[in-house]
Formats: C-alpha cells, structure tokens, sequence
C-alpha cells in the first residue's frame, strides 16, 4: 500500500513552507552541477566532480548531513538510527574513511541472541525446532522465525554473482516474494513469520527480484557463518565494521572536504530544465543555476519537487510510484540484566503485539543496557500513529507483559520513526513487483539534465556502498556528457 | 500530480519558465583537459592505488602492473583463483580483465560490470601503463 503523493504534500512541511515564500527573487548562485540531497551518495557525486575539476553546489533540505546515516549524538550512547554496517567489500566507504581519517572498527551491531515471542510466550532458540508453537512444516522447523527468509534466499538464490540479477533472464524473478516462497513450498505459518518481520507491507508486495539481489550481494560472506539462524543483518555484522564515533562521521568528514559548496536548510521545491542549464528554486527563496542536476534523495522525496517539464513515461512513474519501507524505532536502556531473571537469551523476536524486533546490544566494551525496539511495515504504520510519548509506554508495557523480567527494567531513552524523518520520509526504497523491470533502466539514465543517485539506484551494491557506487557512476556520467 | 497550489507563489515567480533561464558557460573543465584515461580510472580508483609502492585498498596497489604475473603483490590476500591462474597481464589479457573479468576467471573477487568500449579501454590501459610504471603495454 503506497501513501498517495497528494496525502504527502498536504501533510507535508514542504507545502506548508512553499505556500509562505517570499515572492522576491534573488540573482541565482551558479555551480557547474547542483546536487540535491547531502547523504552519502550526493557528497560523493559532488567529491567526485570536484576532484576532476567540476564545481558542484549540495544543496540539503534538512539543518544535517548525513540522510539515513545519523547517529543519535543527542542521546546517551549515541546509537545509530540509520546506518550502521560497513561491509567488507565496502570499498568506496572504506575508501572515504581512509582519506578522510575517520576510523573503523570490526563488528557492527553485535546484538545479543534471541528468544521468540509467539502468540505471547516465550520459547527459547534452542527449543524453538520442537515446540508446539513451531507450526512451520518440514525442514523449515529448524529454522528460527527471523531466519526463514535468509533459509529459502540460501537455498533457491538462482545466482552466485552480483551481476546476473540485471541480466535479461533475471527479469522473469520480477515477482511478488510472496508467490515465489508459496511456489518453493513454504507453509502458511512460515509466511506468517516471514511477513511478521518485513519492512514491506507484505510479502506479495515486495519484489522478488530486488531482494535478490540484496541476499545475493551478501551470501558469500554470510555463508561463512555456521549458525543458519542469524537473520542478514545479524551475520552481516559480525563480518561488517561500524565507524567509530558513529556512522555520520563518515558523511560529515566528505562534507568538510567539499567546504562551502554544502548547504543546509536549503530545500529544492523547483527544479527548471531546458536546453542549456538547470534553475533549482529552494522553498527560501534561493536560485542557483548550473549545467546539470543530480538528485540523490530518495524518490519519495523527490516526487515531491516540482521538476519542470515534468517526468514522463517510466522516468515520472519511478519518481512518482517507489515507496518507502518503514521502521519505527523505541530506543531504551535497562537498567538491570533482565536475561537473568529468566535465563532466556535477552533480544526478542515476536510475532505479536506492536513490535516485532527486540534488540539488546553488546558494545565493544561490554556494555549491555542499550535495548532497541523496531517495528517494521504495518506495525510500524500503527505505531506511528501514536504520539511518542505513548507509543514509548505502549511498546514498555507489551514488553512487561511478554517478558515480566523486563518489567520496571526499561527506561525510553528516544523514539525515532524513518518515516516522520523531514524531506526522508522512510526507511528505504522498496520495488514492488514488477518495479525493478520497469524502472531499472531510466533511473540508470538521465533524464534531460537531470541525473539520479541514491541506495533505490542499485548496480551492484546494496547499502551505504550502493549510494557511494551511485554518487561515482553520475559523476562519470557528468564528466562524459561535459 | 504536483502540487501546484502549495508552490503558487514560487510558480508565478516562474511563470515564464525557460526563457528565465540564463545563458550558460559551458562547464568549467572541458572534456579535453582531463586525461580520459584518469577519468575513466574515477570507477577503479575507489579500490586501486596505482604508483609502485602505494597501499592496498580493497584491491591490489597496481604498480608495475603491465607485463607482470597476476596475484603477486605482497601484503594483499587475492582469490584462489587468481592466484592459481597463471595469469600474465599482458595488454590483451588486461584489455579482456576490464572488458568483463568474468569472462576471462570465474571466482575472482574484483567487482565490476566491465567496460564494453575498445576505445574507452585502450585509454584506460595507456593510463594504467604510465601512471603504474609499467613502461610500454605490450
């Protein structure tokens, strides 16, 4: 189910802004290129265009660098709302971190191991395979609820590489996720769980095909794991880096390498194209002309931006068709070791009640009170609903009950939620069925003066090194076409 | 569609679209004053260092590399099976690598989609050559 762009608008800052503009105009700033958007895959376009000599203007709506990498600086501990895992074969990130001297250390997001919550009681991981409520059928028993999908990905992943998922043969796995793990045989309850902990809405409306090729891209470090029951971003951790000090050190450190050509608080609402230039129009009032555009925020974003003329055909229906996943996130500290209390593994899986992950951490030194709990989908549509305060002592008060040696145990240290985030508005991009085959190739492509990056413009990579590996194919793209 | 109540202010501003637009310089670099070959190297310089001596990056430093066995800098950890390839990188068998590495190894680590233009990777090649010391590609 998509939020229809009007509900966005009307909802929206951005129309509100608009609507009190100045009229007066200003004589307009110019850059050979203006970059929308100052999350990773912008700064890197514009680092790239600036190393060969291209002048770039970045211009970011919100007052911070960084996108869907933020670190909660204001919160104690500062966790990671976004972002958080710098893979091994992270080259472009890794690339950054090293000219930029901000430093890395291995195991991103080491998480305790977890208990599952089924229809309200507990079983433990080890009891999981023979308990009554296991209604999964066959082999699939064996397999912990959050390690079903990563079980059906291992076990029917059509590719080896992370290249065929673009071929021409790959575009029959276009499909809904759903149909394709009903066709291999998984039981009801398995979709059952399989939903429970997905970002989409629903298994039938998420494209098989991009979540190939997120499975695939991983697959050969994760394989090296011999516990099949860690979920991708459990064993992704274990083998990825986290940045020291928080991811956002690596955005804000490719920020100050481009100086003052970075600027906050500056929110594209016009974008106006002909034949020789670009005039961006921000919701202050700013102008600035350049050669070509980049937009390097998602497309939910964008399709909120008047861009003049308007995309057509499959250009405009990407723009105006990918949505976003949600998550919604209750980040808390405990202030006593609750697993004590009832010998059970201290994160939780649970299909019921208003979220579905319980994340307890373990920092590199040791410390054990940071607790996250995450929504994803439709609970956290739900969740979201609820003003924070509540939806903190909503989510305490499920746990209490699902769990009494969590009982009094939980302090709400912040509440966070991917889609109230301003000019965000979501966790990450996510194809329907059907999506990637008809909208793959014309957002490879410019449109008019117009290019586009950002994690939803995947080549080869998945995550933080999509959007890098976005930011440097534009910027080749830009230098050719100059 | 847009919302073009929100944006009235700013849309009358801008009614007259395009001819507002002012004339352009062309952009600041012409394409002729960059080397092509460096700004082909924009897609491999994420993972390669190329002057003899410089450091590893998630792949190997390239120093040297034109006319020299495959697999056999000290300090980087190469697949199985480059390093059991026996590979030489003469200019054909480097003109096939970066035409598509899949094509020439299977199970080799280096990412990449592969450059299709014979053009574009004779640039590249005479790039690598001289800023890798490797003298003359043969």
């Amino acid at each position: 189910m998509r939020v229809p762009r009007r509900t966005i608008l009307a909802g929206g800052a951005a129309g509100l802004i608009a609507a009190c503009m100045p009229r007066q105009t200003f004589a307009a700033e110019r850059a050979d290129v203006i970059v929308i958007g100052a999350g990773i895959a912008g700064l890197n376009t514009a680092l790239n265009l600036a190393d060969y000599g291209v002048r770039p203007i970045v211009l970011e709506a919100s007052s911070r660098i960084g996108g869907r990498c933020y670190t909660a600086d204001d919160v104690e501990g500062r966790p990671e709302y976004g972002a958080s895992q710098i893979g091994a074969s992270y080259a472009r990130v890794r690339d950054v971190a090293t000219r930029f001297d901000v430093k890395l250390a291995q195991g991103a997001n080491i998480n305790a191991p977890m208990c599952f919550g089924i229809g309200g009681t507990l079983v433990a991981k080890e009891d999981w395979e023979s308990s009554p409520l296991n209604r999964t059928v066959g082999e699939e028993r064996q397999y912990t609820p959050q390690a079903l999908i990563g079980h059906y990905m291992r076990k029917h992943m059509p590719w080896k590489d992370i290249y065929s998922w673009r071929s021409e043969e790959a575009k029959a796995f276009d499909i809904s996720f759903g149909s394709w793990l009903r066709n291999h045989g998984a039981s009801d309850d398995a979709l059952r769980l399989i939903n429970s902990g997905l970002m989409d809405t629903n298994v039938d409306d998420a494209s098989l095909l991009s979540m190939l090729h997120e499975y695939v891209y991983t697959l050969d470090e994760i394989e090296t794991f011999a516990d099949k029951n860690l979920d991708r971003f459990e064993a992704f951790g274990q083998i990825s880096s986290r940045v020291v000090g928080g991811t956002q050190r690596i955005p804000e450190a490719m920020a100050a390498a481009l100086g003052d050509s970075v600027r906050l608080g500056k929110a594209a609402a016009i974008i106006e194209m002909n034949e020789t230039g670009v005039v961006v129009t921000t919701l202050d009032g700013s102008r600035y002309t350049a050669d070509y555009i980049v937009s390097a925020v998602p497309f939910k974003s964008l399709s909120s931006v008047d861009i003049r003329p308007a995309p057509q055909g499959s250009i405009g229906k990407a723009i105006a068709g990918i949505g976003s996943g949600r998550q919604s996130q209750i980040f808390m500290h405990t202030n006593a070791p609750y697993w004590e209390g009832d010998g059970l593994d201290a994160s939780i899986w649970t299909d019921t009640g208003p979220v579905t992950l319980i994340r307890q951490q373990i920092q590199a030194d040791g410390d054990r009170r940071l607790v996250t709990a995450l929504a994803f989908g439709e609970k956290a549509s739900q969740l979201d609903k609820m003003p924070h305060p509540e939806r903190a002592a909503h989510v305490i008060d499920f746990l209490s009950g699902l769990r009494p040696s969590m009982k009094g145990k939980l302090e709400v240290l912040t509440v966070q939620s991917w889609e109230e985030q301003p000019f965000i508005n979501g966790c990450k991009h996510q194809f329907e069925p059907g999506e990637v085959n008809a909208f793959q190739d014309s957002m490879e492509r410019p449109y008019m003066r117009m290019h586009f990056a950002g994690e939803q413009v995947r080549r080869t990579a998945v995550g933080m090194e999509a959007a890098m590996e976005s930011g440097e194919a534009v910027a080749i793209q830009i230098l050719e076409r100059a | 569609m847009k919302s073009s109540f929100a944006l009235l202010p700013i849309a009358s501003m801008m009614a007259t679209g395009a001819t507002m637009l002012p004339a352009l310089a062309p952009i600041a670099v012409a394409k002729e004053q960059v080397d092509p070959g460096k700004r082909l190297f924009l897609q491999c310089r994420a993972c390669h260092t190329l002057a003899p001596g410089e450091p590893h990056k998630v792949g190997p430093n390239l120093g040297k590399i034109l006319g020299a066995k495959a697999a056999q800098k000290p300090g980087y950890k190469y697949s199985k099976a480059l390093s059991q390839s026996g590979l030489v990188w003469d200019y054909k068998t480097m003109d096939h690598w970066i035409e598509n590495p899949s094509a020439v190894l299977v199970g080799h680590k280096m990412v990449y989609f592969g450059m299709k233009d014979p053009a574009q990777r004779r640039m590249l090649i005479r790039y690598l050559s001289r800023e890798t010391k490797s003298g003359d590609p043969k």
